[in-house]
């Protein structure tokens, strides 16, 4: 496959280790780590961590433009995801009996923490004690993660 | 079964035993990124799909980590019969419409 060379992180046989300016290259753009980080917001929490990593391993050896490409449609098709992540979810159906405070957005956020994550965005997050509706807590956190 | 989930397990059938990350699938079915996450997703809470990290060390590589898929075998036997199931449009020679479209 074509820019499996880059991919690998590593020169020809011998030829030692990468240099700055070759890591810069293949290193995730900040576009694409702030896209990563709005695909990711969709998501439910305990499924942020693995994507951002996912979505990281598979930007990897791109070049720039084709990584803000590229992750452009993972922003684009993010509610597909956590959708489809939500069906698995155990809190889907506990989410689905709405209070009548929550039906009037008046929900009652408490802070929970996320111990596997890695990342600030996805440690800590908001959910409603009575629907289990998720606010980020750090919404302007984008340029938290990244490797 | 949309088509799109149609295209990925028919790549992932080509050789179930093949483990491929999701830009790869996506490369070989010729979906768009954002398309194929979820249909994995899916595919993976009904237990035809088994994934994994990629069992290395991303500092000595000098990259991350990919997660690895691959159809479980219980996976291979039902997407094969979904598969002989699912209908699929093919348009047919000289016509500009599929069979079975108004």
């Amino acid at each position: 496959m074509a820019g499996d060379d880059a991919r690998s992180g590593q020169r020809g046989s011998g030829a030692g280790p990468l240099t700055i300016k070759e890591r810069r290259h293949l290193n995730p753009s900040r576009a694409a780590n702030l896209l990563i980080a709005l695909a990711v917001r969709a998501l439910p929490p305990a499924h942020r961590e693995r994507y951002v990593q996912e979505f990281y391993g598979e930007i990897f050896g791109m070049s720039r433009a084709r990584q803000v490409g590229y992750c452009l449609t993972l922003v684009v098709h993010s509610t597909r995801l956590a959708l489809a992540l939500d069906e698995r979810d155990p809190t889907a159906e506990e989410s689905a009996r709405r209070d009548w405070r929550c039906a009037l957005r008046r929900h009652h956020y408490v802070t929970r923490n996320n111990p596997d994550a890695e990342t600030k965005v996805a440690a800590f997050y908001e959910q409603c004690a009575r629907c289990a509706r998720i606010r980020d807590r750090h919404p302007s956190g984008y340029t938290a993660i990244g490797p | 079964m949309t088509i799109p989930t149609q295209l990925v397990l028919e790549n992932l059938l080509a050789d179930p035993s093949q483990e491929l990350y999701g830009l790869q699938i996506g490369q070989m079915a010729g979906l768009p990124s954002g398309t194929v996450h979820p249909i994995l997703a899916r595919l993976e809470a009904v237990g035809w799909l088994t994934s994994r990290w990629e069992d290395v060390d991303p500092r000595e590589q000098g990259r991350p980590a990919r997660r690895y898929y691959r159809l479980s075998a219980e996976g291979a036997v039902a997407a094969k019969a979904a598969l002989a199931r699912a209908y699929r449009p093919t348009r047919l020679p000289g016509s500009a419409h599929a069979p079975g479209q108004a």
